[in-house]
């Protein structure tokens, strides 16, 4: 009671002030759109000219600035790319201004679509941790076949490859799967199509991705790493109109248009690699599939029902599928894919209270079926995750916002195996989950802000339940430069077994009795400021632990029969590091620097002898430069350049065999070695693209892409295998990363 | 009190952050194998050295030659109950023999004492499945990828503290090219079923490594029947490398060749760990590594008939 007490005392020595000093403030709020299409626009800027009041619009493109004292302003609402729109309002005594902006885009030419990340369009972005992707800077980055979401992330400081062929994001020393990928507020379990070579999400048809590298606020949950939060489009609210893009790998379109009080949109990606596959096996090239085709459909429908709610139905529909005969009698069938839906309700209860409300569903599957000699070797493998979620935001005065919400729901997972026509394994998880949190926003003075959140997650598979305190703080000096720190605990109650060379087969697990959730405390320090020439710089460095980590342990052959506990490693890590992000996002030569310095390792009992080690994919130092250099109103000329210390790998030292082995035709060979005790030769490669733009045939807009991924031919190393000789000798193979130049055109059209 | 300079905490960060790599350096260590079979004589033993990765390794030119070996057989007190002293095989310099013969218990522990020539010991302890019989068989002989495969049943082999492991080994008592089923034909010697070949001409060396094939360990809930005493092993067809004769083999392994055979696997890749990520093998030999396991078998011979054509 005592501590109950000291709290409720704490809360209104906080908040009473203000309320009795701001006396009949007004509100503003409203919703931001982009002018031409009606699109909102995620994190634009509003502010009362000369006040120090402001507000950035939330994902639903709403924004609420309270504690206004009666008067009259100037409002500025500004987005990068748009012109800065000003309204003078006058604000009597206790009154809710409805204010919906809309931003007409600027003109924008080839030089002024970048990355996004400045102080006057992306408030948020500045945030400690946060890092923001436009489409258009996805579109236009260099990239093998295909522009992926998560190969454009890659290059952010602070998140690494694993090797050319993965688009898995390794964060901050985190795994894949300590990342939490969100489409439309709906996770999504296999976020890859070609089995890891891309991410799942069509460029045409995302309107916002951002990702939070650690120290996320409460509102964000169920990962011990890092969030992906992706947003679709809504769809055009003025017009019907659309996009074709040709690419060597998949071609991709997309319509949109409007519906009475609300718009549409329709997006699908497909893999056209039919003809080049039927090529090479006329060549009678080995290993060529008899098919492989992947395609995605994501499709949304937004209606306002009323000035103050808004229904949003969303949905994405993608699969990989595979056909490949590996030798006579044996082939492989795959098919691997996701299947999300939701559906929003956004509902303003006032100008000071917004709340949205969502049903998700998310279904990912992956169906191998290896016949071998008329052995069938089959797996069924499924998540079912639905769920609830709602967020309610409360700005309480121009010095106080509150938000608050929960998220629950049903993840269900599947796996049955059989093998030859027999079942060998069935494991069903059925387990109900929920999260509530609370946060807080307080200004107690103009230049110093406090995000403080709790968050209070359970999982019922085992009974697990923690709670995740989050602080952050910023203090913004006179001549605005941003000081930040945070302090977050994260939980974890899922895993997942995969691995770096082939996504196709993910297999997620939970808690149980005997396996309790992941956890680890996080510390981050940020300072971000501009420099002179319109350059940005922002430096974060951070410390965070990684807690009773559990993992599918690789020595198991078979599973059939063993208790559930004992299919994991129990282990731990740390990982630290600092970034230093150096960007320009206006003028005619734009772009960014990245480095990062980064430390990570893991230890488990049954690996390194129980040491620390570091894991495959932690790089000392990691450098990303990106250029734009506008070589005239119609090209662009984008360099991307990556250099980062080889990886960590086990060199073997010893060798023996076993030539007496009774049970088999072979000699069992085996190395002595020190675990990933040495590194592969430093990483690095250019990529090199060219756009150009204009109008085509007067009907639509064009945009030609020529580019060279590793334009000089760095033989990249991905990993040395080792084969014992007949003579008694091991040889060392390299394999390489993509070795050879690889161009890539693409001819795109949007009318 | 005297500042801290920035500019060397800035390179002691720097240094901190410094890749970490634990030179690969070749440590000769000792190298064991020696398999007991239940109900069987105690087998043989070799004793080897281990080499530097870029050197060879010849199992019958770098043995340990004056050793002295010992098999302790030990009671469930841990007692030594009878010892087993080994000598080198003449001729060699590696293979070791009981000096005189004892049969191997099922059930049993053994214990490997080696003083090695420089004085050092090699230790290890392997506690050998139990015995177990072939109950019934369903057929003689079957037709390849025909409606009926082949089964046996067993009663199922105990081991202490755990579910027993088994391993299928299948072996062609008929190894030739032309006796090859289509899967290995192909994976052999890159032949369809539309190539017109000339068995003779092919080279039979490469046959060496098929003649026998052996499934991974696999826990016994893979061959157990909800509610019955006894285990139903059988032969998928992908296993069957040779038409003809066949011997199969089903053997209930311990734990250092269970051990020993998984580590092995994620060695050669294909585990979750990522590519170029090489664990030590777990193999429960102090002073030394290698293998002193046991394992009890039980043997058929069924006909795998070529289907008509």
């Amino acid at each position: 009671m005592i501590r109950i007490a000291l709290l409720v005392a704490l809360v209104a020595t906080v908040l009473l002030p203000s309320a009795v000093l701001a006396r009949q403030p007004a509100t503003v709020s409203g919703f931001v759109r982009d002018g031409g299409s009606g699109e909102t626009l995620i994190l634009a800027n509003v502010v009362l000219e000369d006040s120090g009041m402001g507000a950035a619009t939330n994902t639903s493109g709403w924004y609420s600035i309270g504690g206004i004292p009666p008067g009259s302003y100037r409002v500025l609402a500004s987005y990068l790319g748009y012109r800065t729109a000003a309204y003078d309002v006058s604000l009597g005594p206790d009154e809710h201004y409805r204010l919906d902006i809309e931003l007409e885009r600027s003109g924008v030419t080839v030089g002024e679509v970048v990355i996004e990340a400045s102080r006057e369009s992306a408030e948020e972005a500045r945030q400690l941790g946060v890092a923001r992707l436009s489409t258009a800077t996805i579109r236009t980055l260099p990239t093998v076949l295909e522009p992926d979401v998560f190969r454009s992330l890659q290059l952010l400081p602070g998140v690494k490859a694993a090797s050319d062929y993965s688009s898995g994001l390794y964060v901050r020393g985190g795994s894949p799967d300590q990342t939490l990928i969100l489409l439309d507020r709906t996770t999504v379990y296999n976020p890859t199509h070609f089995f890891g070579f891309f991410s799942t999400f069509n460029p045409d048809a995302i309107k916002d991705v951002r990702l939070y590298k650690g120290g996320f606020p409460a509102e964000y949950g169920g990962r011990i790493g890092s969030v992906v939060d992706v947003y679709n489009k809504d769809g055009n609210r003025r017009r019907t109109g659309g996009s074709l893009s040709i690419g060597l790998l998949a071609s991709r379109a997309l319509m949109e248009g409007p519906i009475p009080g609300g718009s549409w949109m329709v997006a699908f990606r497909r893999s056209t690699l039919e003809p080049l596959l039927a090529a090479l096996r006329a060549a009678e090239v080995d290993g060529i599939p008899d098919d492989f085709h992947f395609y995605d459909l994501n499709a949304k429908v937004n209606l306002d029902l009323s000035d103050s709610d808004r229904m949003s139905l969303a949905g994405y529909f993608g699969r990989d599928a595979l056909d490949l005969e590996i030798v006579t009698d044996t082939r492989l069938l795959l098919g691997y894919g996701n299947r999300t839906g939701s559906l929003g309700w956004v509902h303003v209860f006032s100008d000071e209270v917004f709340s949205s409300f969502t049903l998700t569903s998310s279904h990912y599957f992956s169906r191998p079926d290896f016949l071998i000699a008329k052995t069938v070797v089959s797996r069924d493998n499924q998540v079912d995750d639905l769920s609830m979620k709602a967020d309610v935001e409360y700005t309480a005065s121009d010095r106080i916002g509150v938000k608050g919400g929960f998220w629950t729901g049903v993840f269900t997972f599947r796996l049955r195996d059989v093998f030859d026509a027999r079942e060998s394994m069935s494991e069903r998880i059925s387990a109900p989950y929920g999260a509530g949190y609370v946060q807080a926003s307080w200004m107690p003075a103009a230049d110093l802000t406090v995000l403080g959140g709790l968050r209070a997650s359970w999982f019922g598979e085992g009974d697990h339940a923690r709670l995740e305190p989050r602080i952050s703080i910023e203090y913004t000096t006179p001549p605005g430069v941003r000081l930040q720190a945070g302090y977050g605990r994260y939980a974890q109650y899922l895993t997942l077994i995969s691995n770096e060379a082939f996504s196709g087969l993910d297999i997620w697990l939970t808690t149980a009795d005997g396996v309790p959730p992941a956890y680890g405390d996080q510390f981050v320090t940020g300072v971000k400021g501009r420099l002179p020439g319109r350059v940005d710089l922002e430096v974060e460095g951070y410390y965070r632990t990684m807690r009773s980590i559990f993992q599918f342990d690789p020595f198991l052959i078979d599973v059939s029969g063993l208790p559930y506990e004992k299919m994991f490693l129990f282990g731990q890590g740390y990982a630290y590091g600092a970034e230093v992000l150096l960007s320009r996002t206006s003028g005619r030569v734009s772009g960014q620097v990245g480095y990062t310095l980064g430390t990570t390792r893991r230890r488990f009992p049954e690996l390194n002898e129980g040491e620390y080690f570091p894991p495959k994919y932690d790089r000392t130092h990691d450098l990303t430069a990106i250029l734009n250099f506008d070589l005239s109103r119609r090209w662009r000329l984008t360099t991307v350049f990556t250099y980062a210390t080889g990886q960590a790998y086990t060199e073997p030292a010893s060798q023996y065999r076993l030539v007496d082995f009774p049970l088999g035709g072979t000699e069992l060979q085996a190395v002595i070695s020190p675990f990933n005790g040495a590194r592969l030769p430093d990483y690095h490669r250019l990529d090199v693209g060219f756009v150009n733009r204009g109008r085509f045939l007067g009907f639509a807009d064009y945009e030609l892409q020529l580019q060279v991924i590793n334009a000089y031919a760095r033989r990249n190393i991905w990993f040395y295998f080792f084969d014992f000789e007949d003579d008694g000798t091991v040889s060392r193979e390299e394999v390489p990363q993509i070795p050879i130049p690889v161009p890539n055109i693409s001819f795109s059209l949007a009318f | 009190m005297r500042r801290a300079n920035p500019t060397i905490l800035l390179l002691l960060l720097f240094v901190a952050a410094c890749d970490t790599t634990t030179e690969s350096v070749h440590r000769s260590e000792p190298v064991v194998e020696a398999y007991l079979e239940a109900g069987q004589p105690l087998p043989r033993l070799r004793l080897t050295e281990t080499s530097p990765i870029d050197g060879t390794y010849d199992p019958w030119g770098i043995g340990l030659g004056a050793a002295t070996v010992r098999v302790h057989e030990v009671g469930e007190g841990g007692e030594i109950t009878w010892t087993a002293r080994y000598e080198l095989l003449q001729g060699s310099s590696a293979v070791y023999a009981p000096v005189e013969d004892r049969t191997v218990l099922a059930g049993a522990t053994y214990r490997l004492d080696v003083v090695l020539p420089d004085g050092g010991r090699l230790e290890a302890e392997t506690v050998v499945p139990d015995a177990f019989e072939l109950v019934d068989r369903n057929a003689d002989e079957v037709v390849y990828q025909g409606s009926e495969q082949f089964e046996i049943e067993l009663t199922p082999s105990g081991s202490r503290g755990r579910e027993p492991i088994y391993i299928i080994t299948i072996e062609g008592l008929d190894p030739r090219p032309a006796r090859l089923t289509p899967l290995y034909l192909d994976a052999i010697y890159e032949l369809g079923p539309e190539d017109a070949f000339d068995p003779d001409t092919l080279d039979v060396s490469e046959l060496t490594e098929f003649i026998v094939v052996s499934s991974p360990p696999l826990n016994e809930a893979n061959y157990r029947k909800e509610g019955e005493s006894t285990i139903t092993a059988w032969l998928p067809w992908f296993s069957v490398v040779f038409y003809g004769p066949n011997r199969i083999r089903v053997s209930a392994v311990d734990d250092n060749i269970y051990d020993f055979i998984r580590y092995q696997a994620v060695q050669r890749g294909g585990s979750t760990l990522s590519p170029g990520e090489i664990p030590n093998i777990l193999d429960g030999v102090e002073g030394g590594v290698g293998v002193f396991g046991s394992y009890a078998s039980v043997e058929v011979v069924v006909e795998i008939l070529e289907p008509p054509s």
